[in-house]
């Protein structure tokens, strides 16, 4: 074979086959949808199994008055008129509200400064960011205990602290008190989730060239000035996602109210999730729950969807 | 949140809480009773059955978790029930208080129950019962006196309709308990009036009167339900349920109005509506010795002594004063009966289930629940400590024995009664609107 014949293929045709295709050893060729497909389905099956399926099924047990036993009776859309109708569902919406704000606007902006003072690496930055790490390693049930015992009203630490400095006066029975108890409780949502954040916005960081910040000293700009024009921009992309992931999670949000307070005292820090487990499974109304359910499932949808929608239609323009 | 009385009386009793000398007994007691069972047949006070060998198949057991009473009463009535049904696999499963629940109500409605589950009787087992997923025990209990084991009282909470659905081991009943070194020598208040005294006196002396921890709202529910007993008497609940009478009642308003009462006479700790009763929360106060009584259920020492050795021995009792007027009878107590136990109308071997509930509540399990400090909803228990007597004694003697509201009602009414049982007493609502809720949630119950 003389060499001349070979020359003509480049690298570059070995490096490229045809990209639709596999080659199957008898020479049949399967379309690479095909392929993708019999590695996503076992996942997908399950995904399907577990999360797709039973949300239908709530669906159609929302038109039900059902105690869970029997077959309950077909009641249509009466149990969405009553949620519709309850002060407690929206007293629920809008504690869930109170919490996605709160959630946005504390967390994310504590995340970045931890974010930004961890990557000036300071000496022993490594410590520092391990420690601020550790909140989110914790079960939150354990973190919810602990937090319960720090706002005890009698041996509790926290007023045990502000009792030694002399605040006697701001000394609270912080989880019994129903002005207090949702603040207390998103102070220890933030304590425990801040540190996923600030690993994201570290990881983010780490994506900008620091050739940026040298032209942009060499050009005369401050810190502050850097920050503003290189660092938030950049990180534009991550910030909206830790801002959607943030919005979805407190929508759905149920462990540490429910270790903490149950939704009390006096539903004042019930959440859409913690009213539906009640209603679902203390009272055994399970078609009202399967309502409460499904109404968190349209909101958290909707509200994320828009966002997810209204945020491309910004970085296409 | 569910009732969980068994929750917190699960840490009651372990090992290292029982004498070496009555470990010993214990042993003794399982080793001859199941012998003794099938030979002479005395264990359930029924006639000698022959060796049931022909009986085939699994008898699953759905019990809660607990290193006490829970978990301790299933495993020997067992083990005596392997011996007389050697073909018999005994699939015994414990499972936590509130995955229980929902585990028990979602296999009920499936082709796939246990066959035998521990039950509180009242208004959830009601329930079943009329959902045709209980096997009716009526027919069994007649026979061999198995039904005069039981104080009657008690067996009752089990009973739907004139039929007994199940049947009651551990008897519970509610009293406030004092710290006798606290508050030394008082006489028990007999009236509401003197009680009220009593809380202003103590409060006088720079203590907390009463430790509360009402997170999860049945601690504090107990003041409704035991008011509501004093003064609209024994029949009101069924007349309620019937639509004879209604929450909107009068009597309802006074109690409301008395729990109020209690509060701004300052009976209660700070915050008392955050403190959680699972970790502790009402019980601390007294350990720290900054409060004086606690209303609670007669499973209270065993907690404090697995949480602080012996501190129990600080305790005495009063039962819930009279109040002025009121149609209850002073000696009715409210309580319930946990571990009871239910068998599922779909099992395959009913006459094992049948067997497995007359070893569980035989001479050998009351002695065990005795030797836990627990009071037997069986008869002829011999307590061997004062206060363990004297509780006892008030509950045969009692006219009668009002089970927990939330047990006693339809889950939804259960709960509607915890809410406002809350609100009464961080008073967001008045007492009016208190009995305007109940009747609410009653009516609903009505219509449903």
């Amino acid at each position: 074979m003389a060499r001349s014949d070979i020359q003509p293929r480049t690298l570059d045709t070995y490096a490229k086959p045809e990209p639709a295709t596999l080659r199957g050893s008898s020479g049949f060729q399967f379309p690479q949808w095909l392929v993708a497909m019999l590695f996503i389905a076992p996942a997908l099956l399950l995904y399907a199994i577990y999360v797709i399926y039973p949300i239908f099924q709530s669906i159609l047990y929302s038109l039900r008055d059902w105690s869970g036993i029997g077959a309950g009776t077909y009641i249509g859309l009466d149990n969405y008129k009553e949620a519709l109708s309850d002060g407690i569902f929206w007293r629920a919406v809008r504690n869930n509200i109170v919490l996605v704000i709160a959630s946005i606007a504390i967390q994310l902006p504590i995340a970045l400064m931890l974010a930004l003072l961890l990557s000036a690496k300071f000496p022993g930055w490594r410590i520092f960011r391990a420690v601020f790490f550790l909140p989110l390693l914790l079960s939150t049930v354990a973190v919810g205990l602990v937090w319960i015992n720090i706002y005890d009203p009698v041996f509790g630490l926290l007023n045990g602290i502000l009792g030694a400095v002399g605040l006697e006066n701001l000394q609270q029975s912080w989880l019994g008190n129903e002005s207090t108890a949702l603040p207390a409780i998103i102070a220890v949502v933030c304590w425990q989730y801040i540190p996923f954040y600030m690993i994201l916005f570290i990881a983010g960081l780490t994506t900008i060239p620091l050739e940026l910040y040298e032209a942009a000293r060499i050009d005369g700009a401050s810190g502050w000035r850097s920050f503003w024009d290189i660092t938030l921009p950049l990180l534009r992309g991550i910030i909206r996602t830790g801002a959607i992931l943030s919005l979805i999670g407190s929508l759905k949000f149920f462990d540490l109210v429910w270790v903490m307070t149950g939704g009390g005292p006096n539903r004042s820090t019930e959440l859409m999730a913690t009213y539906m487990y009640e209603e679902a499974f203390a009272s055994f109304r399970m078609g009202y729950g399967s309502a409460v359910a499904t109404l968190l499932f349209i909101f958290a949808f909707v509200i994320a969807g828009s966002t997810l929608i209204i945020d491309q239609r910004r970085s296409n323009r | 949140m569910t009732v969980d009385k068994s929750r917190i009386l699960r840490p009651s009793v372990t090992s290292s809480h029982l004498s070496r000398r009555r470990m010993l007994q214990g042993a003794a007691a399982l080793g001859i009773a199941a012998p003794l069972a099938r030979h002479t047949g005395i264990v359930g006070a029924q006639e000698a059955t022959p060796v049931g060998g022909d009986q085939e198949g699994t008898l699953t057991v759905w019990s809660l978790t607990g290193a006490g009473l829970n978990e301790e009463l299933p495993q020997t009535a067992a083990a005596r029930l392997t011996e007389a049904y050697p073909n018999v696999e005994m699939d015994l499963q414990a499972l936590q208080n509130d995955p229980f629940k929902t585990k028990l109500r979602t296999s009920l409605g499936s082709d796939n129950p246990p066959d035998v589950w521990h039950s509180w009787g009242g208004g959830v087992l009601g329930e079943y019962a009329k959902e045709g997923v209980v096997l009716d025990l009526t027919e069994a209990l007649n026979q061999d006196g198995w039904k005069d084991r039981f104080i009657p009282g008690l067996l009752d909470i089990m009973k739907v309709d004139d039929s007994y659905y199940g049947v009651p081991i551990v008897a519970n009943t509610v009293v406030f308990w004092y710290n006798a070194e606290l508050l030394g020598d008082i006489s028990a208040p007999a009236t509401w009036d003197e009680f009220i005294q009593l809380v202003k006196d103590v409060k006088s002396d720079g203590l907390v009167p009463i430790t509360l921890a009402n997170q999860t709202k049945w601690p504090g529910a107990f003041y409704l339900n035991y008011l509501v007993l004093r003064i609209n008497g024994p029949d009101f609940l069924d007349r309620v349920l019937a639509g004879e009478a209604s929450f909107d009642d009068p009597g309802v308003v006074r109690a409301g109005e008395m729990i109020q009462e209690l509060v701004d006479a300052g009976a209660f700790p700070e915050g008392f509506n955050g403190l959680d009763i699972d970790t502790g929360g009402s019980r601390k106060l007294l350990y720290a010795e900054q409060a004086a009584m606690e209303l609670m259920g007669t499973w209270l020492p065993g907690t404090i002594d697995s949480e602080i050795d012996d501190f129990s021995q600080n305790l005495s009792f009063f039962s819930f004063p009279q109040v002025e007027g009121g149609e209850g009878d002073p000696s009715s107590l409210l309580g319930g009966v946990s571990p009871a136990y239910a068998v599922s109308q779909q099992t395959e071997i009913p006459e094992v289930a049948i067997q497995f509930l007359r070893e569980i509540t035989n001479d050998a399990s009351r002695d065990l629940v005795v030797d836990a400090g627990r009071l037997a909803a069986l008869k002829g228990a011999t307590y061997d400590t004062e206060t363990a007597n004297q509780l006892a004694t008030a509950l045969e003697e009692a006219a009668t024995v009002q089970l927990f509201w939330d047990q006693f009602f339809p889950p939804a009414l259960g709960q509607a009664q915890l809410d406002v049982s809350q609100g009464l007493l961080s008073k967001s609502i008045t007492p009016q609107e208190g009995a305007a809720q109940l009747e609410e949630a009653a009516a609903s119950v009505r219509e449903g």
